[in-house]
């Protein structure tokens, strides 16, 4: 059986990061793009913020434990209490990654740069969570 | 009731009864089951043999619908350009070193430009649920850019 349906399994896997790594890269062109780095700092930068990624990727709320827009609403106040300390835990854990990772992105971009690309990512963060809420608003009407 | 059981009374007698014919019967009853029992074994397989085929039938089809629908996603800003056919000399080995005989091959080569991609149309590409994933990440993303950025 796994043989039978090892053709649908590999399809599906492979979908998905294959996805991500698109993002990944649509988001390192808009964020390069607008920091104005040259070609040889962009191509040494790429690695990093790729690593940098999927290592945050890893601390994001499991599938599982998502919780959907409508349950979202009727949370008691200990399923809020969890949820909130939950968050906490996962901001303290991408600081330590931004933390980790900033000797490694000092080795491309000067402190004023990298500063630059944290704001310039936040734009995007932002930009990116207002069209989707946008288009999800948009269904639901 | 005399409950006490004589051995002595009963003498030589056999005490169960054969039924007439069951000695000439046995071989053909014998043989009939042993036929019956090798059809049904024979249905069995035939049923197992169909049962695998239609699951692999299954499988396959469900694989194919699921590798259409991906290539139905794949983004429109990725050009498939043409093959290009170039026209390169072949020297025919055989006639190489009587005269110099030249053929042409048509040598395709499947060149894929694509323009880089952007957020908003990778954006429109995502289901509602993995847009509301992304959603989810993004505000753990900007939970703590509020928290570091001034």
């Amino acid at each position: 059986m796994v043989i039978l349906l090892a053709p649908v399994l590999l399809t599906a896997q492979n979908q998905r990061p294959a996805f991500r790594e698109r993002l990944l890269n649509a988001r390192f062109n808009e964020i390069s793009t607008r920091m104005q780095l040259d070609a040889a700092k962009a191509e040494k930068l790429k690695p990093i913020y790729f690593r940098y990624e999927k290592e945050k990727a890893s601390v994001f709320i499991v599938d599982e434990e998502r919780i959907s827009k409508k349950d979202r609403e009727n949370l008691s106040p200990e399923q809020e209490e969890k949820l909130y300390i939950s968050r906490l835990e996962r901001a303290k854990k991408l600081i330590e990654i931004r933390e980790k990772f900033y000797p490694e992105f000092r080795t491309v971009l000067s402190p004023k740069e990298i500063v630059q690309f944290n704001r310039i990512e936040m734009e995007l963060n932002r930009r990116m969570a207002q069209k989707i809420r946008k288009r999800l608003n948009e269904k639901e009407e | 009731m005399n409950s006490e059981f004589d051995f002595e009374k009963i003498g030589k007698q056999m005490p169960y009864k054969v039924p007439a014919g069951f000695f000439d019967e046995i071989t053909n009853s014998t043989l009939e089951k042993a036929k019956e029992r090798e059809r049904k074994s024979k249905i069995r397989r035939i049923y197992t043999i169909v049962s695998v085929a239609a699951s692999f039938l299954i499988v396959v089809s469900f694989a194919i619908v699921l590798n259409v629908q991906r290539q139905k996603h794949q983004p429109d800003n990725v050009v498939m350009v043409e093959p290009v056919k170039t026209e390169k000399p072949v020297v025919d080995s055989v006639f190489a070193n009587a005269a110099e005989v030249v053929k042409t091959e048509n040598e395709a080569e499947m060149p894929v430009t694509a323009k880089p991609e952007t957020l908003d149309n990778l954006l429109a590409e995502m289901t509602d649920e993995e847009l509301d994933q992304l959603a989810d990440d993004l505000n753990d993303e900007l939970f703590v850019d509020e928290l570091t950025n001034d």
